[in-house]
């Protein structure tokens, strides 16, 4: 066999492509985005990926996809339960890496000049987290408890029921989580980290679902707060600790890999149990972050717009792009790792809080910094051919260094202030490097998930300010 | 000598060195460069020993110590001294408790290469940022 369209939308890999591969490689994409993701190696790594043992029905990627390390980004492999193997590549080192949505009780004429100073306050609240400023500290004590609850240990019931697991992966073991990641992270709860990390103001600017978006809470001119945050060092450090872990087991398992940033062990394994027991505590974490940066974001809406405005502001959504999860699909259970990839449950699905349940569960999809960012909603063609996912984000087109050489950040700065947007950033540097021409266009990739049946468009936003780390 | 190479999303630096010390030494000093934000800060020591099966190992080894230092102590080194032993490394750090920006999240075994190469030690890390 060779490679083919299996459709508009699928482009396929077979496993004979490669004497290693078990599985086809396949691509959401149209021929546009193919040509571009055939300008890195993505597709070799999604290759790569083919090759781990106890894969099911193929390694996936995303229109979004882009070259990573061992894995690519921007894609979803399953494996089969329970002696499958377990790969913490596969979720990344910013694990529960993900993205909150917040709408507000007011319209944008309502809110009016006020908006430079409620980015400015919001800057203030959510520090990036160089540096040992403004940093919540917790007790050991509260940290276990954060590793273990997740989401509820600092915010209400409503958040908590409207975020994916409820802000709580089960099985979350503390002592699975070294001193090392502890130190590291401990002290960053509430904090965004840098890189493409942000907390940006948007408004809702136009409504292709109206009944979707009503449940969503959700209307034109609607003012939304999108957080994108994960794991900080804490992540960071849980996945540099079994990835060294799993490289030193590889022998003993039989597992021979075509790249050792792929390093795995079976799902089973003392290894495999124990790093899934620590990335639940990770993704814990994570939630307990987003948690924080939101209240914290509510306390800076109470300082600018008052104290009904912060009561009234409603949170959408909360989505992990990075994490591994066991599900079930056709009867047989799977650890679907999802690295740059975001749930899409169909509507009916009972993980989907109740309000939501007879229209698909809430996506959230950044565009670059500067252009718009989509609100989408799970379609039934995402659990039978991407294992319940879809699309993460834009996806990087172009390298860090690239980027600067195209434009300044003072410059970048100039321009996004000249189209209305206010923003904050500690570094020119940082926001060059996050330039929107660095992406691929939102546009087509949320036109393809679309089109492929993985999820379809509830709501597009546009962004009034944007806080960088 | 160390350069930055381009990679879609993550950054790879490559040194060029006499020695497998030297490669170590200047991969402590491209790092230190990369995530400070000025040339100041209070004086600092710290020391760090790594094992691992190979010089990439340990290189992959020695840079998330570096990094944790960054993340936990916002120190960067200036000066390593460096010794290697079977198995392991060992290094003196003389830097400095400064302003850093966190960017660096770890340092990866993909494509990671260290060998010998015309009479010299080149060395190949990609680190997810």
């Amino acid at each position: 066999m060779s490679e083919r369209w299996i459709d508009e939308t699928l482009y396929e890999i077979p496993a004979d492509a490669r004497a290693d591969m078990r599985v086809p490689a396949r691509i959401f994409a149209d021929e546009e985005l193919l040509a571009a993701i055939r300008r890195d190696r993505s597709l070799e790594q999604l290759q790569n990926v083919a090759t781990l043992p106890g894969i099911v029905d193929a390694a996936i990627a995303m229109p979004d996809i882009h070259q990573g390390y061992g894995f690519p980004v921007g894609g979803l492999a399953a494996t089969e339960l329970p002696d499958g193997v377990v790969s913490p590549g596969g979720v990344g080192y910013d694990i529960n890496c993900g993205v909150r949505l917040l709408a507000l009780p007011l319209t944008e004429p309502e809110l009016g000049a006020r908006r430079e100073q409620l980015v400015h306050e919001i800057s203030r609240a959510v520090p990036a987290g160089a540096g040992k400023s403004n940093r919540k500290a917790l007790s050991p004590v509260d940290l276990d408890r954060v590793l273990r609850e997740g989401s509820s240990v600092l915010g209400g019931d409503d958040d908590v029921d409207r975020t994916e697991s409820n802000g709580c992966l089960p099985g979350a073991d503390p002592e699975a989580v070294s001193t090392r990641a502890r130190d590291r992270g401990g002290g960053q709860l509430g904090t965004m980290g840098s890189g493409n990390h942000f907390v940006e103001l948007q408004r809702v600017d136009r409504v292709f679902d109206e009944s979707a978006a009503a449940a969503f809470g959700l209307g034109e001119h609607q003012v939304t707060v999108l957080i994108h945050s994960g794991s900080r060092g804490l992540g960071h450090q849980v996945c540099t600790d079994y990835v060294k872990r799993m490289d030193a087991v590889l022998d003993r398992y039989g597992i021979e890999l075509p790249d050792r940033q792929l390093s795995c062990a079976p799902a089973s394994s003392p290894e495999g149990q124990s790093y899934l027991a620590a990335m639940a505590a990770a993704a814990n974490f994570a939630w307990a972050n987003r948690q924080e940066i939101a209240n914290r974001v509510r306390q800076a809406i109470e300082r600018v717009l008052g104290h009904d405005a912060a009561a009234g502001t409603r949170q959408v959504y909360d989505v992990a792009h990075n994490v591994a999860k066991p599900e079930r699909y056709d009867g047989r259970d799977v650890l679907v790792h999802r690295k740059g990839a975001t749930r899409a449950f169909p509507a009916g699905s009972p993980e989907i809080p109740a309000s939501f349940r007879d229209v698909g569960q809430p996506v959230f999809i950044p565009g670059s910094m500067g252009t718009v960012s989509y609100v989408l909603a799970g379609e039934q063609g995402s659990m039978g051919r991407s294992f319940g996912t879809t699309c993460h984000g834009a996806g990087r087109r172009l390298s860090r260094t690239a980027a600067k050489k195209e434009i300044g950040g003072a410059e970048l700065r100039r321009e996004l202030e000249g189209q209305g947007i206010v923003v904050r950033s500690p570094s020119n540097k940082g926001l060059a490097e996050e330039a929107p021409f660095a992406y691929k266009d939102v546009e087509i990739v949320v036109d393809v998930v679309e089109r492929a049946g993985l999820a379809r468009r509830v709501a597009r936003v546009v962004p009034l300010g944007v806080v960088k780390g | 000598m160390h350069e930055w190479r381009e990679h879609t999303a993550e950054i790879e630096l490559f040194v060029r060195a006499a020695t497998p010390e030297e490669v170590f030494r200047e991969a402590a000093e491209a790092f230190g460069r990369l995530v400070e934000l000025a040339a100041e800060g209070e004086p600092a020591r710290r020391r760090v020993a790594v094992e691992g099966r190979d010089y990439a190992s340990l290189l992959v080894g020695f840079l998330d110590e570096l990094i944790y230092l960054a993340d936990t102590d916002s120190f960067v080194p200036d000066e390593t001294h460096v010794e290697l032993v079977d198995g392991g490394v060992s290094a003196a750090l003389e830097g400095r408790v400064t302003e850093i920006q966190p960017i660096v999240k770890a340092a990866t075994y993909h494509q990671l290469e260290f060998r010998e190469e015309d009479g010299a030690w080149e060395a190949r890390v990609v680190l997810d940022v």
